[in-house]
């Protein structure tokens, strides 16, 4: 394990905390996770990178208490969530990849809905939520039903809605799919932003260079098990004839189609 | 309790902007109710509904202007005058009329002689009733028992008149009365009619008629994604299912009112006679409404719960209502069902919530006369929402 994370596991908070994690869906013969071990610090900005079918989605589905686990233990902010999370999900944002918002509510209901369900009220939540539409500009659309708005609109609205508590824990499902370089722009300034200001995120994505420019660690899955864990610099160091991520990607899962 | 109400006010605006979905709930029991009410009343032949019988008198003499005279006199049916059976066949045939009479030529003198000789060969005055092959047979016998009591009873009369019998005046009144009357409550002016039992019951039938919104409002978070979104916040199935059954337990409620408002002021202005008695138990009234509600709205959670398109719960969802309404006594009652299919009623929550409201609206029985119906549409609801946590849970 490089330096960097030892010292980051010895100096910073552990944040998640996973250990010989295993899921199997019932009716399949391979398990989906294969036991993984990760721990992930406070303030990191770490990426999970891994082709079709890897277990990015199922591993990530767990960390949000969407599944439950098969065997081994995952512990977020020290609660043990391997069969549930319910008493730490106000500290979790998630942002899943579809576009998961009520498209028979506006803008401004859907944003205040979600703030709503995270416990935010009254003056607090229109502060929170006034601070993320100016930040997304967002301003002139906040009337438009959700099924009348562009897909360009929709995904802020989409990463709003998982933003709206301020979490201390971020996972973002792809949230770049089908979005133009300015949006992308935006959604990496603010990105950084928080998590300059302590916001941990899990970033699964298969864009490699913005796994490259945007993750401090990046964790690559295959098969159901954990391949590689590093910096993007010290995973392309160690490859030798890479050049960037995206070779290393290819070189440690191969370029066979996976679904 | 913030969290409920968030809830209940984003499902409240989802529907209120679903407006053929809201025309399903209100429009749609309040048509079939009018349309139904009205079609119940004609679909027994008589003055009021829209079917007529040609009545052909060839014998043009005592018995036959007896027979006539009788039969309009009786107001039963809509009748056509013809003078010949060939004429009568031709209206039957072109659609004019559905059935006929045929007084044969010398019916009178065929009637007379049979006083005269005793012999069997002699032959009976033979009154013909003709009808169209494409006249169901109930409504064929609900002609013809009545129209061969009157005819029988028009004979004798002109018996007694033409022997000039001492008794003959008496055939002209009315020899005995009949009357009806409810074997309950004696001491109300109370009389059950068409309105007081088919108002409760489509509200009941609207009321399972939830499924398809509701069923479709799950659907829609399921492959919308927002299902799971909201799954990963901090709200647990009890307050998002509870937001639900509030909002669409007021929606039923609100069902109940509109046919209710439909039968007791709209109906009249549209020709109906009979009306509605409002003056029932109120606390059994509200405790059937709340416990259909649940019962209904439990359906269509479940339905939503299982079901993973649109396309199979709409089916399904309508499918099973109108099954359980049938065998719920909604359209026919169930006491008229075959023995196999009353049997298998039993097990209809429609049923359950019918038995209910007839006990309150047409038995005038309060929670204590209707109190096993009630447990049994909770418990059906209960169930509903186990069977609805765990297909969740697992999926």
């Amino acid at each position: 394990m490089p330096n960097i994370y030892l010292w980051l596991l010895m100096s910073g908070k552990v944040v998640i905390e996973v250990e010989k994690l295993v899921k199997k869906y019932s009716g399949s013969d391979e398990p989906a996770l294969r036991g993984i071990d990760l721990s992930v610090t406070e303030g990191e900005f770490m990426g999970l990178l891994g082709p079709n079918s890897a277990g990015k989605t199922t591993f990530t589905s767990i960390l949000c208490g969407l599944l439950t686990a098969s065997s081994g233990s995952v512990k977020i902010f020290d609660h043990d969530v391997t069969s549930g999370n319910y008493a730490i999900k106000n500290r979790i944002g998630m942002v899943p990849q579809e576009i998961a918002l009520y498209s028979g509510l506006t803008v401004r209901e859907n944003i205040y809905f979600f703030g709503h369900l995270m416990g935010y009220h009254g003056a607090a939540l229109k502060k929170r939520a006034e601070t993320l539409i100016e930040i997304f500009n967002l301003g002139e659309h906040l009337s438009k039903l959700i099924h009348h708005c562009s897909g360009g609109i929709r995904r802020r609205v989409n990463l709003i809605t998982g933003l709206i508590h301020d979490p201390e824990l971020l996972i973002l499902d792809e949230p770049t799919i089908g979005v133009d370089i300015q949006l992308r722009e935006m959604i990496f300034r603010h990105l950084k932003e928080i998590n300059k200001k302590g916001t941990t995120i899990i970033y699964t994505t298969h864009y490699m260079r913005e796994a490259e420019e945007m993750c401090s660690r990046v964790n690559i899955i295959d098969h159901g098990l954990l391949i590689a864990d590093g910096t993007p610099a010290g995973l392309i160091i160690s490859n030798s004839g890479c050049n960037d991520l995206g070779q290393v990607f290819i070189k440690m899962t191969g370029r066979d189609l996976r679904d | 309790m913030k969290k409920i109400l968030a809830i209940l006010k984003k499902d409240t605006l989802l529907m209120v902007r679903d407006w053929p979905g809201l025309a399903i709930l209100f429009v749609m029991p309040a048509v079939l109710l009018i349309i139904i009410t009205f079609t119940q009343e004609s679909a027994i032949p008589s003055r009021k509904s829209g079917m007529k019988i040609a009545m052909a008198d060839e014998d043009s003499s005592v018995l036959g202007k007896a027979i006539v005279r009788d039969l309009v006199n009786g107001g039963y049916f809509n009748f056509i005058s013809c003078s010949r059976e060939e004429e009568a066949r031709k209206l039957i045939l072109e659609g004019r009329c559905q059935m006929a009479l045929i007084i044969p030529d010398s019916a009178t003198e065929r009637l007379m002689a049979r006083l005269r000789i005793s012999s069997p060969d002699t032959s009976m005055a033979g009154i013909k009733i003709l009808y169209d092959p494409g006249v169901q047979k109930m409504f064929r016998d609900a002609v013809v028992m009545p129209v061969t009591s009157l005819v029988q009873l028009s004979a004798i009369r002109v018996l007694m008149t033409e022997t000039r019998l001492p008794m003959a005046p008496l055939f002209n009144n009315t020899l005995l009365t009949v009357s009806e009357e409810s074997a309950q409550k004696r001491d109300m002016e109370f009389r059950p009619s068409v309105l007081q039992n088919n108002v409760p019951a489509f509200t009941l039938f609207a009321m399972f008629f939830i499924v398809i919104p509701l069923a479709g409002s799950i659907i829609n978070e399921k492959t919308h994604g927002t299902f799971n979104r909201v799954r990963t916040l901090p709200v647990s199935y009890l307050q998002v299912a509870g937001a639900k059954i509030a909002l669409f337990l007021v929606v039923c409620i609100l069902q109940f009112i509109f046919l209710m408002f439909i039968g007791k002021y709209i109906m009249p202005l549209l020709g109906e006679q009979s009306s509605i008695d409002l003056r029932v138990s109120i606390p059994a009234l509200l405790v059937a409404l709340v416990s259909s509600g649940l019962a209904a709205t439990g359906f269509g959670i479940m339905v939503g719960a299982f079901a993973s398109t649109h396309g199979q719960a709409a089916t399904f969802g309508s499918v099973m209502v109108v099954i359980l309404a049938l065998l719920g006594g909604i359209f026919v009652p169930a006491y008229m069902l075959p023995d196999v299919l009353r049997k298998i009623s039993i097990l209809s929550p429609l049923r359950w919530g019918t038995d209910a409201f007839l006990g309150v609206f047409a038995r005038h029985q309060g929670i204590a006369g209707i109190w096993q119906h009630i447990i049994l549409l909770v418990s059906f609801f209960i169930v509903s929402m186990i069977l609805t946590v765990r297909v969740f849970k697992k999926q």
